[in-house]
């Protein structure tokens, strides 16, 4: 008899975690949809359709030195790099993780010395962990809005099944309301846009400080490369109108590590990467954040990681190559990992696979180190035990000093990538619309000839005339 | 045994507990579990909204199979391999896209034993999860068992509880059967081996009532009552009536549902109707789930319907343009790409009308039969086509 073995899952492509089935039978995976999960009715995006693809790519292998050796030799050399480092040090996960995962990498932080950061200290220094984290204390918090204004958001392209839960609310009669770039399927789900440049929305939501409708939902992208002055402006219209914000990320277990108080890092991950180059930060142990083929300035990262006495990278998706100096120790691919997750939206999930993932591999290095770590189930209780009670205070938002908004380097520089766009994605064409905002973020033009887009152009999903409109000043 | 009608019910007495009316399908598939070499079934793992794909390796997993969840949408037929001699349990959209499979070349009808359970319909399990809650006040963990009796959607809670309502009154509020259930005609999977249901038995018995349609299910049907694992018994005259009225009344009801879903669409001059079908696609992301989770669908990365440019200026994008021209004469209806759309762009209802309309003028239905070959593929098409 053939078998067949099913688990159920979520999708790691955003701080959704749309339900999925993933089903494995005699050697191939696929996908099937999860309808009965209440989140996404088993609908799934682009990304989540290739999650099959997604997890074919997996690092299989340790690696050190750029060559392969066994898992064990891997774990004594980056034992032994950690423990030798010189300067401080930082562990690093963005957040394709289950909360277990993120606690051992926190206690194991601690053991060894190191800071620990999500890649979103900017966000956390401009308005404090409070206010950007216990803002949504209901799954269903989409459900119960009056009225949702979009700041610098399209849901469509970047997370396409928020889309869906706007145009289904907004049926029931809740208002929604989008400021920032004007695109094209933003007609579908909104009742009024107020299109305005990127660079101009901090500004424009000013108004919004004073006159904004009391009780509104905000819902602002709020990633590795998100402008800490939108948050923080965010933060003072929540204040001023009691009303909350949903922060989305691209990542999938953001939530559950900010319960964890996981970020200690004053800023994002440019100013990491600055503290590395400065020789400030000289060892860096990287949770599941691919960096190498994401980060905006991929080069400029990849030469700091060189400079590093120590460089650990616990990963389960490949990445092309890694510095020469990196020592990597694989990870089993989401969907084979036990434990649980928080999603954007404060739905506690459970992950039902069967592996330990990052909690097996830092006990190991942590042996290695000369510290323990817990078994799994204790080190699944104390973590839930910090998230349950985390979540059940209550916060509300205070004013803040908006901090300087990030350098205009083009239009556009806010579009906060997402995986729907670039990660895993087979389509080559997916991924060039996601590197040419990378580049046009930059200002490089690696991927995309700058005098493609006019001055007074938001760039959009394509350099086609239809997905452009001329700028509009906010009224 | 081909040909004729029996009421059915498992040998084995815990198959007769645990199974659906009697467990008739539950003895079937313990009786051909060693004559394939896969048995693919739904398998409950929660609440009665909560269940997957699962292939049977031993009879004592039998008893946790499940025929006939409403609440339970997942497409079996795609699991079914080329070569791989399988039994496989089915409603009757399935079996139709397993027969356009085989028309395909990607399944032998020889290869397969398709058991299909009769089917009124079946229920998105987020809305009525929602249902229960706002409705009745229950939690959905709550619910023991679900039943589509007499019109009515009757949930059973596990402390003894029965809450009942009408169909027409919860499809009227928005509740209800996914809509490509609700105009769907075919009720009884004629196409199948056997095809098996509770419509014609008698209300107090546990019995099943099962069709034998090929020598197939007659054979598979034998073997299951000389091995003791199946029981039968000529069904009752009046009640077999029962079960054909059952099935015009719902297939009625289906036409109804046609003609007020897609009629609207059908009444409109060409260009406006044209106008429809673009607005009601212009919120398509490209996310091609569709294709993803359309049964009939099977070309693979090489299709047509990804050949277009993906550039194109094109009022309607050539990726649903091409999937509108392929399944006109193959979809049948099970609305798989509707509830794959993360847009809510109402698929389904776009290919019936391509679908019905290419029906009207050919008699073609989708699914159907084996041999019925599909008149672009023969080029005999009516006069004046």
């Amino acid at each position: 008899m053939i078998s067949l073995k099913v688990t159920n899952s979520h999708c790691p492509g955003c701080s959704l975690l749309c339900g999925v089935q993933m089903i494995e039978r005699e050697g191939l995976l696929d996908v099937e949809f999860m309808k009965d999960c209440d989140i996404n009715s088993g609908k799934l995006c682009r990304f989540g359709i290739e999650l099959a693809r997604y997890y074919g790519e997996l690092q299989t292998s340790a690696l050190a030195g750029g060559r392969e050796v066994s898992y064990e030799e891997a774990v004594t050399l980056a034992a032994k790099a950690l423990s030798s480092s010189r300067g401080a040090g930082v562990a690093l996960c963005t957040g394709d993780a289950t909360t277990e995962e993120l606690y051992a990498l926190s206690l194991f932080a601690d053991a060894a010395g190191l800071a620990t950061t999500l890649g979103l200290g900017h966000h956390m220094h401009a308005v404090g962990l409070e206010a950007f984290h216990k803002t949504v204390t209901h799954p269903d918090v989409l459900d119960h809005a009056q009225m949702i204004v979009l700041v610098d958001i399209d849901p469509a392209y970047q997370y396409p099944l928020l889309a869906r839960r706007l145009m289904l609310v907004r049926e029931q009669g809740t208002t929604i309301v989008s400021i920032g770039p004007e695109k094209e399927h933003l007609s579908f789900y909104t009742d009024a846009r107020y299109p305005c440049h990127p660079s101009r929305t901090v500004d424009a939501l000013r108004a919004f400080v004073e006159h904004a409708m009391p009780h509104a939902l905000y819902v602002v992208p709020c990633g590795m490369y998100g402008d800490a002055a939108l948050t923080a402006q965010v933060n003072n219209i929540c204040a001023a109108t009691s009303s909350r914000a949903l922060f989305v990320t691209d990542f999938a277990n953001v939530r559950g590590g900010l319960a964890l108080g996981m970020e200690s890092l004053s800023h994002g991950i440019d100013g990491l990467v600055a503290s590395i180059e400065a020789g400030d930060v000289t060892s860096l142990v990287l949770v599941e954040s691919p960096l190498f083929s994401s980060y905006l300035d991929d080069a400029r990262f990849w030469a700091a990681c060189e400079t590093l006495d120590a460089l650990v990278v616990l990963q389960s998706h490949r990445c092309e190559a890694y510095p020469p100096n990196a020592i990597v120790l694989p990870l089993p691919p989401f969907y084979q990992r036990k434990g649980t997750l928080r999603n954007v939206c404060n739905r506690r999930l459970v992950l039902s696979g069967e592996a330990e993932g990052a909690v097996a591999v830092l006990r190991d290095l942590g042996a290695a180190m000369g510290h323990g770590l817990s078994p799994f189930d204790a080190v699944a209780k104390e973590a839930r035990s910090l998230c349950d009670a985390w979540y059940e205070t209550v916060a509300t938002f205070t004013p803040v000093e908006l901090p300087p908004q990030a350098g205009v380097e083009g239009p556009c520089h806010r579009y906060v990538p997402n995986p729907y766009l670039v990660r895993g994605m087979p389509n080559p064409r997916s991924k060039r619309v996601g590197l040419d905002l990378y580049a046009v973020a930059k200002g490089k033009e690696r991927y995309v000839i700058r005098e493609d887009v006019a001055e007074d152009v938001v760039f959009a999903y394509e350099k086609d005339p239809r997905y452009t409109l001329p700028l509009q000043p906010y009224e | 045994m081909m040909g004729t009608e029996y009421w059915g019910w498992a040998g084995e007495a815990h198959l007769r507990e645990h199974g659906e009316s009697g467990g008739a399908v539950s003895g079937l598939l313990a009786s051909v579990l060693s004559s394939y070499d896969e048995v693919i079934v739904i398998r409950k793992t929660g609440t009665v909204f909560e269940a997957e794909v699962h292939t049977l390796d031993s009879p004592q997993g039998i008893a946790r199979v499940q025929g006939a969840l409403h609440a339970v949408s997942i497409e079996l037929s795609h699991y079914l391999q080329l070569g791989r001699k399988t039994a496989i349990v089915l409603k009757p959209c399935e079996a139709r896209a397993v027969i356009e499979n085989i028309k395909r070349n990607h399944v032998r009808r020889e290869d397969v034993l398709l058991i299909g359970l009769n089917c009124g319909g079946t229920l998105p399990p987020v809305k009525t999860k929602e249902y229960l809650r706002t409705q009745f006040g229950v939690s959905p963990g709550d619910i023991a068992k679900e039943e589509i009796a007499k019109g009515n959607l009757i949930f059973f809670t596990t402390d003894g509880q029965e809450l009942s309502r009408s169909i027409d009154e919860l499809e009227e509020a928005g509740y209800g059967r996914r809509e490509s259930c609700r105009y769907c005609d075919v009720k009884i999977p004629s196409m199948c081996d056997i095809a098996c249901g509770n419509w014609g038995t008698p209300a107090e018995k546990h019995i099943t009532f099962l069709e034998v349609f090929t020598d197939a299910g007659a054979a598979a049907l034998e073997a299951a009552v000389d091995g003791g694992y199946v029981s039968v018994s000529e069904p009752g005259e009046k009640l077999a009536a029962v079960r054909k009225k059952i099935e015009g009344i719902m297939v009625k009801m289906a036409k109804g549902w046609q003609e007020k879903m897609l009629g609207p669409f059908m009444a409109m001059e060409p260009k406006e109707r044209l106008d429809a079908i673009h607005a009601a696609l212009a919120p398509c992301i490209g996310c091609y789930a569709c294709r993803k989770a359309c049964p009939v669908c099977k070309c693979g990365d090489d299709c047509k319907c990804f050949q277009a440019d993906p550039d194109d200026q094109l009022p309607i994008s050539m990726f649903h343009a091409v999937r509108f021209l392929h399944l006109m004469e193959s979809c049948v209806g099970c609305g798989q790409c509707s509830d794959a759309c993360p847009m809510e762009i109402p698929l389904a209802h776009l290919h019936q009308l391509f679908a019905k309309a290419y029906e009207g003028r050919t008699g073609y239905k989708p699914g159907m039969s084996c041999g019925d070959i599909p008149p672009l593929s023969r080029g005999d098409f009516p006069e004046g086509y």
